[in-house]
């Protein structure tokens, strides 16, 4: 997923692999999209997450219908930028760099959505965290 | 060896459920492969690059695939059928009772509701509130972008209903003790509040909890409510309802300028309420508001000052505000010690009253700004996200809150916004609000904190310094611990007043002393 996001071109075929796939009503992989999403829809992602949210969108609308309708909607919902308040938490902690306390707390939260869905999301969201979070941060700082 | 499987439409189970099955299917003697899952594209294309067969299904389907002797695959679709089939699908056995999603529901399981608050997506929101209406409801109506003539509608049926319609765009109230949308820990006692705007009712509110008295209810009106069209109907019904109450013997009217009609029409219903009222229109002169048991106030706090002196059967007085011996001091120090580019106020506020307000006491001190809200006489801002000049901006407006939440949840835009004013030059005074209580982020400074640390090193590290000040609207009951916050933000450096309108005048003073330098 990570190196598609740059290589546009390839994005579509990746993401057909991802969109629907594994167990649940919501299958973990586009869990895991919504995950991503809310990393690239913070406004500590900056113009990459911004530019990244919108090819991301652009590719999955497309697939929606490869998935199953409750979780094409959720899909819809994080690509345009709306997420459950516990993810949005989630995400403000990790940009807060708040104890660890905290944000045990937090993940706790997301973690207890749904069935796997909330651990999925996790995934998307820490790995893509880093990428975009420590960009802006280090755009900050200089 | 065979293949068989079987589809189940429309069927969702989430995947603990689903895994749980297929390990169960799994176990069963003779089965060499087995998948149940969503028949998504991919799902349905793993499967049948795992050998399990092709399937012509729509993403809503359950797929269950399976592989081995003949008679385990019988067993098999037999096994799964049962846990699918079960109530919570081999998962976890439901107890959950059937969730209240309407009103009429709601109604139904309990007869004495009364009240009825709507906050569904604008669109909706007038149907849903008049729903509430006629099954005999109050409504309060968190929704916002709800045309002005659903408002006109459900406020006249309302009136002849003898109910009351909060909001639109209603975002504070308090009633009979139970703080609603954004609202602070307030002692319940004398004083009624009717507000047509949402951190005007909390300033006021925590005012008087903080002076030692209380709120018997604080009523909102949205903030359309005192435009010609709509012509006051909620704030007229609050103010009786408020002189009908026995709980409440002072009442606070907090609105900004009415449309001149309207203000007219709720100042004679003040005047013959038959309790001592207190009015502040934000902006307009106390002594057009005032008359006979009616006390205009010029700012917010004052408001509740006066409030406050009437329920404790004192005259109420107009105080100004004054900028304390230490508090000068401290101006004096902080204004000698910046660069000569050091000229410009930036405010940048989560309240929208705050802003209004503070922009209102920097005009009246000489120092116009510009504002993407800009006050009477005040210059609109080009580009909402670059200030020029003086520039007092209300970051809880439409346009930075497009698909975001709202600052007050989500200080995370604001803070960034911060770091950019100190970096700029020109910048002498950051002045901001920090909005504790109910609704608001649980922790509203974690980044600011951060945020202003990093900021003043830099701009010291270029040589200069800029006086951060700001004011944190809230009790020390509150679930954000007010006293902590305070403390927090006194040991980064900031002037923390103890009213928005102090913030302001405190600000407003530092400018007038850069004139001095920079002339």
């Amino acid at each position: 997923m990570k190196s598609a996001m740059y290589a546009p071109a390839t994005l579509g075929r990746v993401l057909s692999k991802v969109v629907g796939c594994g167990p649940g009503a919501t299958p973990s992989g586009d869990d895991v999209l919504v995950g991503i999403l809310a990393v690239l829809h913070s406004p500590c992602s900056g113009d990459a997450g911004a530019r990244d949210a919108a090819l991301l969108r652009s590719a999955l609308l497309s697939l929606l219908a490869t998935t199953t309708d409750v979780s094409a909607h959720l899909l819809r919902q994080a690509a345009s930028g709306l997420f459950g308040s516990d993810l949005h938490e989630l995400v403000r902690a990790v940009v807060a760099e708040n104890h660890l306390g905290e944000l045990d707390d937090k993940l706790r939260r997301v973690i207890k959505t749904g069935a796997t869905s909330g651990a999925d999301m996790c995934e998307g969201l820490l790995a893509f965290a880093p990428c975009y979070f420590n960009q802006q941060h280090e755009r900050v700082a200089a | 060896m065979s293949l068989k499987s079987k589809f189940y439409p429309n069927l969702y189970k989430d995947s603990v459920s689903l895994m749980t099955v297929s390990a169960k299917v799994l176990a069963v003697p003779g089965i060499e492969a087995a998948s149940v899952v969503m028949a998504s594209a991919t799902n349905v294309e793993n499967l049948a690059n795992a050998g399990l067969g092709k399937f012509d299904v729509h993403p809503n389907d359950l797929v269950v695939a399976v592989s081995g002797t003949e008679e385990a695959c019988d067993e098999a679709l037999k096994t799964a059928d049962e846990l699918l089939s079960a109530k919570g699908g081999g998962g976890e056995e439901s107890t959950v009772q059937q969730a209240v999603s309407s009103i009429q529901m709601a109604m139904t399981k309990d007869p004495t509701h009364n009240f009825a608050l709507v906050s569904v997506p604008g669109d909706y929101a007038a149907a849903e509130a008049m729903k509430a209406l006629r099954l005999g409801m109050d409504v309060m109506m968190f929704s916002d972008n709800v045309p002005v003539e659903s408002e006109l509608a459900l406020k006249k049926f309302a009136d002849t209903q003898n109910l009351m319609v909060m909001g639109p765009d209603c975002g504070t109230a308090i009633v009979s003790g139970v703080p609603l949308g954004f609202a602070n820990v307030i002692r319940r006692g004398p004083i009624g509040v009717v507000g047509a705007s949402g951190t005007g009712t909390q300033e006021v509110t925590v005012r008087i909890h903080q002076l030692g008295s209380g709120v018997s209810h604080a009523l909102g009106t949205g903030g359309h409510d005192l435009s010609a069209k709509i012509g006051g109907i909620s704030m007229l019904h609050g103010l009786k309802a408020l002189a009908a109450d026995p709980e409440t013997k002072v009442i606070a009217l907090v609105s900004k300028p009415p449309a001149k009609e309207v203000a007219e029409k709720v100042l004679e219903t003040a005047e013959d309420c038959g309790k001592p009222v207190v009015a502040i229109f934000l902006g307009a002169d106390p002594d057009t508001v005032t008359r006979k048991g009616v006390h205009g106030a010029a700012y917010l706090a004052q408001a509740a000052d006066m409030a406050v002196a009437l329920a404790n059967g004192q005259q109420p007085q107009r105080k100004a505000i004054t900028v304390s011996n230490d508090a000068q001091r401290k101006v004096k120090e902080v204004a000698a010690a910046m660069a000569p580019t050091q000229k410009y106020v930036r405010g940048i506020f989560s309240g929208g009253t705050f802003c209004f307000e503070a922009q209102l006491i920097h005009a009246v001190a000489g120092t116009p700004a510009f504002s993407n809200a800009p006050t009477a006489g005040n210059r609109k801002l080009e580009n909402v996200n670059k200030s020029v000049e003086h520039t007092i901006i209300d970051m809880g407006d439409d346009e930075f809150t497009q698909g975001r939440p709202h600052p007050m949840i989500d200080p995370t835009l604001r803070d960034t916004r911060i770091r950019a004013e100190v970096a700029d030059p020109t910048t002498a005074v950051v002045l901001f609000d920090v909005v504790l209580g109910y609704g608001s982020s649980a922790d509203p400074i974690a980044g600011l904190v951060s945020s202003i640390g990093t900021a003043r090193a830099k701009a010291q590290a270029e040589g200069r310094r800029v006086a951060f000040i700001g004011y944190v609207c809230g009790t020390d009951d509150d679930p954000q611990n007010r006293a902590a916050v305070v403390a927090l933000l006194k040991s980064a450096g900031v002037f923390v007043a103890s009213s928005n309108a102090e913030a302001a005048t405190w600000s407003a003073a530092v400018i007038t002393e850069r004139k001095g330098f920079t002339k």
